[in-house]
């Protein structure tokens, strides 16, 4: 098992490589560029962009630039933001712990429900709940999102007064009690659309599950129905499940571009959405390569979790 | 995302008028450390007024920042020489007085000229005093070149600073420079940065441009840096040192919230006391709202059609004015602005009244029977399809804006069937910003276009060389109609070498009575500004100018009682 997983990591290594050839290539074919900002200044005058450009080392060829910033990986600081002038890994230190609160929460709120309800409907087939929970999973899967997260923030923040409206805590605030009444929003409008994802598949695969044969011969061992489904049936569904949670791990360090806007919560999604703005590089650049890293993570991870789950499954 | 009238990308075209500067509202005496801690601890909210802001800085060193949000954020905490007022005066900062030709503050010798500024006793938030050569220290850090300015305009025109003592500075010019007064918008401080400016990251980059000051600055201005909370706020408490009057409240918090309805939200719930800059959509339900006034403000900035007069077809001056009788600014403002934006005539900005040359109202005023006549004049017939030819060709033209902005959107159909009437038609192609605007391949400065629709900022300096002059063709500069009039060639260049007030006026009204004959750009509407502020707030004047809103904010107070 060391041995495959340390294989897995190594392979990987060429493969994040040519992603990061790929990003840098792609971010340098965005209309735009760093320069744009100014661009719209007449005050700004051609001498004044040359300097700028130079500074900023962008008047050296393409290649080179991808080399010093492969350079800069390798010596593991990232790189410098072109316009805030702080290293890379700070800034996303700063953004960070906000955006792994929100999502982290919201993972695990909507894994919870969303696993809860999925298994529920299929051990109730065709009952009332089964068609309740498939009725809310079509609402929540099609609700436009950014739609929902407004409704949210003006009916229970503007209109009701329940929650507040933004941000990470009240000014002055540090309390948890405080952080979880600015978590409410936010996660929910997270959480609906993977909660309504996730309880679906949980319920067809388990469906598929329930229908084997050992969770027959677990039934006819004599076990109790609690048993029987929550050792024998949800343990198997949770294999295929398994792989779609694995690929939404990463996520949870890229944050959510639209949550964060609407509720004004400083988390990595708007730190990338501020530097695709106003081409940022090296902060784009280091939170897709980080990103495209923990995808590759996340992959393994899910292979390993296959094995733990299923003792048929085994790697050499 | 629903229609904002002040995208993002927008508020950058502002950016560092900063270079020009007239920053700081606040100038500044501190030393001791204030006794209030700030009003963020738990109910002490009291004397604390909330600021909203769409973006966040990137920075708080005005020299370097390309963003308006950044003019904002800085103003409490910096000193300018000279700063603007809320009627677009220049009034005295750092300075004593504002120094003119009249009060023997500007001498001119020859060709060149002094201006000498008598200083304010004044001291950083850290307690060492403000001299003249922390103002020398300045223009150094704008002739560095591994500096990353964003422009050093002006500042590449002194020859030399003298500083005869603390409290005077004598500044050479190589040339008269008449827009002398937007410059030293920002003092910095040479004991905290000097180190940073002379060191270099890798070579011809100083490490002034990555300074931890720049994310803390010890300032001069009316409040004093506190905090700064990634993407959330930044904090600032009162300098009770501060020679222009202490300030009547404890601390502003400076709110970063980049979506519309949640400003909205947080300014019914009275997190926020003041909402810069609304959506122009929220303006019926802002209105609704009580407990707060909405100060509607016309704006410097206004929305223009671009001529390509490379083009032969504009190139005929008859088709340029035929195209700006047609259009009704006056509709168009009432139909997609709601009345808010009110028409323009000119690239000087109605509210600059010394400048401001009302007799183009009349020259370009709406007229579609006007237009046709000189269409008419100007060879080109009206065929069957309704649509005017010459020589076998059509009279058609395309219009470029930013894609994605619904007014100008709106705006270019509207156009599209006035010009229909008088026999042109309008093709609409619009792009995404950065292929509108950016060098070299947006479609502006290469010229790819015929009809451009976007925005432009006037300033209280009424220089628009950069606009007009023929020498400022790309690649050179920012003509970009590529409008060229020996006599505005030489109209700009006066401007810029005529110090007394009077003269210069004489010099721009002409150039706008020549810009409205010749038409290489028709100003279509000047934009307004909502600022809605909670009524327990006294003293808030919104200034259009690239002072700010904050340029009083050492005034600003809460009612009693509230």
């Amino acid at each position: 098992m060391g041995a495959y997983i340390l294989r897995r990591l190594l392979t990987s290594l060429p493969l994040l490589l040519g992603v990061t050839l790929l990003l840098f290539c792609i971010m340098h074919l965005m209309p735009g560029g760093p320069l744009a900002a100014y661009t719209q200044n007449p005050r700004v005058r051609p001498e004044d962009l040359e300097k700028i450009k130079h500074i900023m080392g962008l008047d050296q060829p393409l290649y080179m630039q991808y080399l010093y910033w492969l350079r800069s990986l390798l010596t593991g600081n990232l790189g410098n933001s072109l316009f805030t002038g702080q290293a890379v890994t700070e800034m996303i230190a700063s953004f960070l712990p906000n955006t792994l609160v929100l999502m982290g929460t919201s993972f695990i709120v909507s894994l919870a429900i969303g696993v809860f309800l999925g298994v529920m409907s299929a051990v109730k087939q065709y009952t009332a709940f089964d068609f309740g929970v498939t009725t809310f999973a079509f609402i929540g899967y099609s609700l436009p999102v950014f739609w929902f997260g407004v409704m949210l923030l003006l009916l229970f923040a503007a209109q009701l007064k329940w929650l507040p409206s933004g941000g990470v805590h009240d000014l002055g605030e540090t309390g948890l009690l405080d952080l979880i009444e600015h978590l409410v929003l936010p996660v929910t409008m997270l959480s609906i659309v993977s909660v309504a994802s996730w309880s679906r598949y949980m319920r067809s695969s388990m469906l598929e599950v329930i229908r084997q044969e050992y969770v027959r011969t677990a039934r006819a061992k004599g076990l109790d129905e609690f048993r029987v489904i929550g050792r024998h049936a949800f343990r198997n569904a949770l294999v295929p499940v398994v792989t779609i949670i694995a690929l939404a791990l990463p996520g949870i360090f890229g944050g959510a571009i639209m949550t964060e806007t609407i509720f004004a919560w400083p988390g990595i999604g708007r730190l990338f959405f501020d530097s695709l703005g106003r081409s940022d590089y090296p902060v784009i650049m280091a939170i897709l390569t980080i990103s495209a890293a923990l995808v590759v993570v996340s992959n393994i991870l899910a292979d390993i979790a296959y094995a733990a789950l299923d003792p048929r499954i085994r790697y050499d | 995302m629903t229609v904002r009238s002040t995208s993002p990308a927008m508020r950058r075209v502002l950016p560092s008028l900063l270079s020009l500067g007239l920053l700081a509202g606040c100038a500044g005496k501190g030393g001791d450390q204030p006794a209030k801690t700030g009003g963020a601890e738990g109910g002490a909210m009291a004397r604390t007024i909330v600021i909203h802001n769409q973006q966040e800085p990137e920075t708080l060193n005005g020299a370097i920042s390309s963003m308006m949000a950044t003019v904002d954020a800085i103003t409490p905490i910096m000193s300018a020489l000279i700063t603007v007022n809320d009627k677009m005066e220049y009034i005295a900062d750092l300075a004593e007085t504002v120094p003119t030709l009249e009060n023997k503050g500007v001498k001119l010798e020859g060709k060149g000229m002094t201006v000498t500024y008598k200083l304010r006793k004044a001291a950083w938030h850290d307690g060492k005093p403000v001299t003249s050569d922390d103002v020398k220290f300045t223009w150094q850090v704008y002739q560095d070149p591994a500096v990353k300015a964003t422009s050093r305009d002006g500042y590449d025109k002194i020859k030399a600073i003298d500083t005869p003592d603390a409290q005077t500075v004598v500044v050479h010019f190589k040339e008269i420079y008449a827009p002398y007064l937007g410059l030293f918008g920002g003092i910095f401080p040479r004991h905290l940065l000097e180190a940073d400016l002379k060191k270099q990251d890798k070579p011809g980059d100083s490490h002034f441009n990555q300074s931890a000051w720049n994310r803390a600055p010890v300032g001069s201005g009316a409040f004093k840096f506190k905090e700064w909370v990634p993407g959330d706020h930044i904090t600032y408490e009162a300098n009770t040192a501060y020679y222009r009057g202490k300030p009547k409240i404890d601390t502003i918090v400076f709110k970063i919230i980049p979506d519309e309805n949640n400003a909205y939200t947080q300014l019914q719930a009275g997190a926020i006391d003041i909402y810069q800059s609304a959506a122009l959509t929220q303006y019926d339900q802002l209105k609704q709202m009580s407990g707060v006034v909405i100060h509607e403000t016309p704006s410097l900035s206004y929305e223009h059609l671009d001529f390509n007069l490379a083009n032969p077809v504009l190139a005929d001056v008859k088709v340029r004015r035929a195209i700006s009788m047609a259009i009704n600014r006056e509709e168009i403002s009432a139909k997609i602005y709601k009345g808010l934006y009110k028409a323009a005539f000119s690239d000087q900005s109605p509210l600059n009244t010394i400048y401001y040359e009302p007799a183009v109202e009349k020259l370009s005023a709406f007229d579609p029977e006007g237009a046709k006549k000189l269409l008419d004049e100007a060879g080109w017939v009206v065929g069957e399809d309704g649509f005017r030819a010459k020589g076998g060709k059509q009279l058609k033209l395309g219009i470029a804006s930013t894609s994605g902005r619904k007014p100008r959107e709106l705006t270019e159909q509207v156009m599209k069937s006035y010009l229909k009437a008088v026999g042109i038609n309008l093709e609409i192609n619009n792009v995404p910003g950065p292929k509108l605007f950016g060098r070299p391949d947006g479609l502006l400065y290469s010229g790819q276009y015929d009809l451009g629709l976007y925005a432009w900022v006037s300033n209280i300096d009424p220089n628009n060389i950069f606009l007009w002059n023929s020498k400022q063709h790309p690649p050179a500069g920012q003509n970009y109609t590529r409008y060229s009039n020996p006599e505005v060639d030489k109209l700009t260049e006066a401007g810029n070498k005529t110090v007394n007030t009077a003269e210069r006026a004489k010099i721009y009204k002409r150039i706008q009575l020549l810009l409205a004959q010749d038409a290489p750009m028709m100003p279509l509407l000047v934009w307004t500004t909502l600022n809605v502020v909670n009524q327990r707030i006294e003293g808030f004047k919104p200034n259009p100018t690239s002072a700010g809103n904050l340029w009083n904010c050492h005034e600003w107070s809460i009612k009693q009682g509230s």
